[in-house]
């Protein structure tokens, strides 16, 4: 069951930015059956086995730079849970030479397991290049957490939506059926990224979403609890969902990012259940 | 557009290359030649090249796609104060229609190029439009879209399994044998006009004014279409999410004008 380095699989993973981990059931407990990873991406696992594992990526330099290409793969077990955050914000460095860099997400996750997909935020400097495609296959009764979302860069230094180009593109499957895309593009050649009506006034924009029966109780409350908000006029934070199969999805922008981070907080601190502890308790 | 010169009113329908004009779609039925001792050459019902004609009936505003129940999000943009005066709304109108290029003309260039792929594209275009308003909107408007080409041109298009409006509006077209560029422009226009439209209602404009902003911004309908047309699939995305944030909150707008 467990697969080393020295594996077949280990091979292809021998090129740099590839990081791969399994989790399988052993002895009723969700287990770290194979855990790898080339730099600049390191995989930790400070919970690698119980009623969920968590497991964590980071880069070495704490970012990316032009031209790094990175991946993850990922697959869950039937029956397992793991919950996958980032040690920090993803950095994205500035670009002279206009090569982006790349990140790769591919994850399958078997009947009955659970995955929460939550990394921090994703910072793209002036100047930067994102490039970041993520594939999430569910068996009909999985269930997925999935949380994107991105800031307007340094904006503690007065730097706002100033990189070249930032993509982010994510696809749900479901039993081999498309539920979920959603693709995200932001570059200048559409017109002033801070125009009033593409990112405005707001330095934070997040998506999450919520899918599968271990999930679904908390999103219909999320989707009732919004139904009911009135519109504010010019507000500090918008925030919107939608259901998606039988999930939700919620889209929120803030001005400050704080405000988005408690909105997402709360939804986070509803998963202490699955996930044996609140992992964002000690974040921010 | 094509130059047709060529057509005077001696009853002769020619224009210069010799091709009838007065054509329909493929499969209508023959439009009665007027009333003249002069004769009147046979209309070709099954023509290589859409007309004029035809390109005009779908742009009028009494063509049946229910275009104008809705806003395209302006409405509820409009009641979050976000498109307060014709300023906003010129500055909303080329973000939304910068954003049609990306997320939608690609549905409508992927089905005239391959209407058989119809089914697919309409399950894949569901899956993209994940904001609900958005997604019902599209759906409404296919739907009729759809039927309005079954009624009017017998253009064989099934209805898909749910309907949406870019990727029927390509294969309609394509059935109709408007060329890819036409069908782009046209697609473009109707969004034009429709939210334009919706301004003149919400009284962000006036009617006038409305009319002279819809000539102001040809210029940019235009650049959105040709940057439109070589868009793939893998080209989708959207450009502009606020539009789409204050959108998803049409159903809770106090009162409401537009169904999306």
């Amino acid at each position: 069951m467990v697969k080393y380095a020295g594996s077949s699989a280990g091979v292809e993973l021998q090129r740099p930015g590839r990081a791969s981990l399994a989790v399988d059931l052993v002895f009723a407990e969700s287990t770290v059956t194979s855990c790898y990873s080339t730099s600049p991406m390191r995989l930790l696992t400070p919970r690698s086995r119980g009623r969920s594992v968590w497991a964590y990526t980071s880069s070495f330099g704490g970012g990316m730079v032009a031209g790094d290409q990175t991946s993850l793969d990922l697959r869950l077990g039937a029956e397992t849970r793991c919950f996958l955050g980032t040690q920090a914000w993803t950095k994205v460095y500035r670009n002279p030479a206009q090569v982006p860099s790349r990140h790769e997400t591919r994850a399958t996750v078997d009947p009955g397991a659970v995955l929460v997909f939550a990394p921090d935020p994703i910072q793209a400097f002036a100047n930067s290049n994102y490039v970041q495609s993520q594939e999430f296959h569910l068996a009909a009764d999985a269930s997925l957490f999935l949380l994107d979302w991105c800031s307007a860069g340094r904006v503690a230094s007065g730097e706002r939506w100033r990189f070249n180009s930032f993509e982010s593109r994510n696809e749900v499957f479901v039993d081999g059926q498309r539920v979920f895309f959603d693709s995200l593009l932001l570059e200048p050649e559409d017109g002033p990224l801070t125009g009033p009506h593409r990112v405005g006034r707001f330095n934070c924009l997040a998506t999450l979403l919520m899918i599968g029966p271990a999930l679904r109780e908390q999103a219909t409350r999320l989707l009732e609890r919004l139904r009911r908000e009135p519109v504010a006029r010019r507000g500090e934070w918008v925030a919107s969902a939608s259901p998606v199969a039988d999930g939700v999805v919620l889209r929120v922008a803030g001005i400050d990012f704080e405000r988005v981070a408690v909105e997402l907080r709360q939804q986070m601190a509803l998963l202490t259940d699955l996930l044996a502890d609140d992992p964002w308790s000690r974040k921010w | 557009m094509a130059d047709r010169r060529g057509v005077d009113f001696t009853g002769d329908m020619r224009d210069p290359s010799g091709e009838p004009v007065a054509t329909v779609g493929a499969g209508a039925e023959t439009i009665p030649g007027p009333e003249s001792p002069t004769s009147v050459p046979a209309v070709d019902v099954n023509p290589a090249v859409a007309t004029d004609w035809l390109r005009w009936q779908l742009v009028d505003s009494a063509f049946p796609t229910g275009g104008f129940a809705h806003s395209s999000g302006l409405e509820a943009a409009w009641q979050h104060d976000e498109v307060r005066n014709r300023e906003d709304f010129r500055s909303w109108l080329t973000s939304s229609l910068r954003q049609l290029t990306r997320g939608s003309i690609p549905w409508v260039n992927a089905a005239h190029a391959q209407p058989g792929q119809l089914e697919a594209l309409d399950r894949h275009c569901d899956a993209f439009l994940s904001n609900h308003v958005a997604n019902r909107a599209s759906r409404l408007q296919g739907r009729a879209l759809q039927a309005a080409g079954e009624r009017i041109f017998q253009a064989g298009i099934p209805a898909p399994p749910l309907g949406h409006f870019a990727p029927l509006f390509g294969a309609l077209t394509a059935a109709l044998r408007i060329s890819h560029p036409d069908a782009v422009r046209i697609f473009v226009q109707l969004h034009l006009r429709g939210v334009i439209a919706a301004a003149v209602r919400l009284n962000i404009v006036g009617p006038m004014e409305g009319q002279i902003l819809q000539f102001q911004f040809a210029t940019i309908a235009e650049a959105v279409s040709c940057r439109g047309l070589p868009l793939t699939l893998a080209d989708l995305a959207q450009t502009a999410p606020l539009l789409d944030l204050w959108q998803g909150a049409q159903d809770r707008l106090y009162s409401r004008l537009f169904q999306s």
